[in-house]
């Protein structure tokens, strides 16, 4: 007799990954489930959390942080061992972490995926850039993504690169008159200033209304312009996926020749329920999906699962320049210079990108007068004077893969549901420690051009949010966890949908390639089921 | 909320209870020392009753000796006799070291629109909301940009410099991406003829 199913596919996390994935195999015809640890939240009310928030700079706090799917909000929910705290944004409800993402979406660059063969250091994709970039196109395609075609994105000065089999789906957005300032400047000394591709849309898109320059896209877009996976969500219901909420996985269940045979999801209010299905796909975040891995006991015959975890490690500057620039006007970030994205200096030190930030200078620039203490009609002089001429980087490393970086199950802590939470070690490395004096030197050579005023460097390193290697992606099952499919080499039916699988970090931000691996998955696997 | 104000950690050890504490603050209306103080330093209305009252809630519960640091500015500035807080930053009664704290918590909560102090580290904190909208800080550039989440222009405003901008020498605005050099290092942009 024919075995039964609940579903041909069960999907475990509704991020920007998960929910790509799901609509993909449900408009193939094949029946989905998609679990999710959260609840749907409309975007109304996260919008009115974020105006009614004592931080907003903090941007979890307008999400939920329940006892039951807990999110870094919560310090009972991560614990880190190592010399840096590492503690990514992210969120738990329908859409996942791209609800207060920035929508900078990035191709890797084919030196970034044969990082060990050009240049001596960290790991090699076991696929090229080649095998991707039909999925790139259609990620770029379902997310809005607004590029410029003409630009050369490894930031040497070249003509277009990467290559593209197609434009991109929408024209950029115009400069902000900042980055035109800085441009005009600052190019002359011999930087390339390049647009950033962004999920923010200038046109009427898949139901979503072009950018407005709300200038809020952290912590939420007021009207849907920027992308979040919520979208896909619902897209994968309309498409005839069947949503849980409040179903948080906590166990893959193994059977006979490697299979999976089901998972197990626990709700708010501690039922259990065990669902079967043909294939498993896990989406469930850059740390998270390494803990149902290890609390599973699956896919880890190479014990990697939870190593060589990566961020794009950072710091960042403020200045204020010689002229009004005002920032603050459009989205919160733009594009940058990326000299160092690319190069043989790489065999030395990492690579390094600087991004433009622009959120509305304000807050930053009122707080610093207070507490200098400016008072009176002098602070608002200052405000404005400040505000117009306030400009920050935010500046990333290319972080590269050690087993020592690791997420795990904590050995004794437990969320509301019984399940563990989780534990971080971290170690900035050598190779970005190599490579801060050079962005520092380039921070003082802006300032210079800039006839400014230095604020600040920040002191340390910073979180970028931006998980990679939890869960690395390999040729050899003894040192990886998927292959270049993102199967996992110890179980045939098995798919990780995640930043995680990346096993070289670069310094774009990793979502948009984690979306065309997804929607690769759900390819391979609507060919099999 | 009590979470907002995150006072369980900061009261620790203090012998009151957080609730008895801000049960009693509530109950009390904001003293028209401290609205005369508040409308006095930041030279607005503050016409929003919930945003002073919030204020005024969390400021006496971060601090209990708040109502009556908020008495003496008060009384300083009534009986320095100047008119407006330049003068008063120009007279002598401002050398006063505690009266300048006040005024800089009260100038700090209506201009960031929150009390308290958000930690550098850690996501539990003693700040508490006043008002987003009302926050007199993006009163100074309100013409030239926009308090995040309500947006003015339509796409692609941002490419135009704020009315009134200071025309530097350099390239006008350009609002398509063509690769920098030529986009925006024109021989008559770096020429300075703009
Ligand atoms: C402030 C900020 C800015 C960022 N900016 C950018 C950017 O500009 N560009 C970029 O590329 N990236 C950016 N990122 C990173 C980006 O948000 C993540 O890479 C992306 O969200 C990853 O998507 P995901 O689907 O893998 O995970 P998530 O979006 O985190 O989704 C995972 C989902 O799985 C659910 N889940 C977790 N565990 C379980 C479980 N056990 N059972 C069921 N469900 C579960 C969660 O509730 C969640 O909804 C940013 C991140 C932050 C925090
Ligand atoms: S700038 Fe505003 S409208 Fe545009 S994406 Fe960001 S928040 Fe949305």
């Amino acid at each position: 007799m024919a075995e039964t199913y609940d579903a041909d596919v069960i999907v475990v996390g509704s991020g920007a990954l998960g929910s790509n994935a799901a609509y993909e195999l449900a408009k193939a015809g094949k029946s989905v489930i998609l679990l999710e640890a959260g609840l749907r939240i409309p975007r109304w009310k996260i919008v009115q959390n974020s105006r009614n928030s004592s931080r907003r700079s903090d941007y979890n706090r307008p999400y939920p942080d329940a006892e039951w799917a807990m999110t870094t909000e919560s310090e009972e929910y991560l614990e880190n061992t190592g010399s840096f705290a590492l503690r990514p944004g992210m969120l738990k409800l329908v859409g996942g972490t791209t609800w207060h993402w920035a929508a900078a979406t990035w191709r890797y660059l084919p030196a970034d995926m044969k990082l060990k063969s050009t240049y001596g250091v960290g790991r090699d994709w076991p696929i090229s850039y080649d095998d991707l970039e039909p999925w790139y196109q259609r990620a770029e395609e379902a997310l809005g993504v607004v590029g410029s075609d003409e630009q050369d994105q490894s930031g040497q000065g070249g003509p277009a690169f990467p290559p593209r089999s197609k434009p991109y789906p929408l024209p950029p957005e115009g400069k902000t008159y900042m980055f035109q300032r800085l441009e005009a400047r600052l190019s002359p000394l011999g930087f390339n200033f390049i647009h950033e591709p962004n999920a923010r849309v200038t046109k009427p898109y898949d139901g979503r209304p072009a950018c407005a320059g709300n200038n809020n896209c952290m912590p939420v877009c007021p009207i849907g312009a920027m992308y979040s996976g919520g979208f896909h969500a619902d897209h994968a219901e309309a498409a005839g996926a069947k949503l849980l909420t409040d179903a948080t996985a906590y166990k893959l269940e193994k059977g006979a020749n490697g299979k999976i045979v089901a998972v197990h999801y626990r709700t708010s209010k501690g039922e259990d329920v065990r669902l079967t299905a043909r294939y498993f796909v896990v989406a469930a975040h850059g740390l998270e999906t390494p803990k149902l891995l290890l609390m599973s006991d699956v896919a880890n015959s190479s014990d990697q699962v939870g190593r060589n975890l990566m961020d794009h490690t950072g710091i960042g500057m403020h200045f204020l320049a010689d002229e009004e620039v005002w920032g603050g006007r459009g989205a919160v970030q733009q594009g940058g210079i990326f000299n160092r994205r690319d190069g043989e200096h790489r065999r030395e030190y990492a690579a390094i990108k600087h991004a433009i930030a622009n959120p509305v200078p304000n807050p930053e620039v009122a707080k610093r007068l207070i507490d200098q203490g400016v008072l009176g009609p002098e602070l608002d002089r200052r405000i404005r004077d400040e505000a117009s001429r306030w400009v920050e980087f935010s500046t990333v490393f290319e972080m590269l893969p050690h087993p020592t970086n690791r997420v795990q199950p904590h050995p004794t802590k437990r969320d509301a549901l019984g399940i563990p939470t989780l534990t971080v070690h971290y170690d900035v490395d050598d190779y970005v420690a190599a490579a801060r004096p050079h962005a520092e030197a380039d921070f003082h050579t802006f300032v210079k051009g800039m006839n400014g005023q230095l604020i600040d460097i920040s002191e340390g390193w910073q979180n970028r949010d931006h998980l990679m290697g939890s869960v690395i992606m390999g040729a050899d099952p003894k040192d990886s966890v998927v292959d270049g499919d993102c199967r996992t080499h110890d179980h045939d039916n098995l798919f990780l949908a995640t930043t995680g699988v990346i096993p070289a970090s670069g310094v774009i931000n990793p979502t948009l390639t984690g979306v065309a691996l997804s929607i690769r998955i759900a390819d391979t696997i609507a060919k099999e089921v | 909320m009590l979470a907002g104000i995150g006072g369980v950690a900061f009261l620790a050890g203090s012998g009151f209870s957080v609730d008895a504490l801000l049960a009693q603050a509530q109950a009390a209306k904001p003293s028209g020392a401290f609205l005369h103080a508040s409308r006095f330093v930041t030279s607005a209305p503050l016409t929003d009753d919930v945003a002073v009252m919030r204020a005024w809630t969390q400021l006496s519960t971060l601090d209990r000796e708040f109502p009556r640091a908020a008495e003496r500015l008060s009384a300083a500035i009534t009986s320095s006799g100047v008119q407006d807080m330049a003068a008063f930053l120009a007279a002598s009664v401002s050398k006063d070291e505690a009266l300048l704290a006040t005024a800089r918590t009260i100038t700090a909560a209506f201009y960031l629109g929150f009390t308290g102090r958000p930690p550098s580290e850690g996501h539990k904190d003693t700040t508490g909301f006043v008002t987003f909208t009302g926050a007199l800080m993006w009163r100074p550039t309100i013409d030239a940009t926009v308090i995040p989440t309500y947006a003015r222009g339509g796409t692609n405003f941002w490419v135009n410099p704020p009315a009134g901008t200071p025309v530097p020498r350099g390239p006008r605005s350009i609002p398509e991406w063509q690769g920098s050099a030529h986009s925006s290092n024109s021989a008559a942009d770096r020429a300075g003829k703009v």
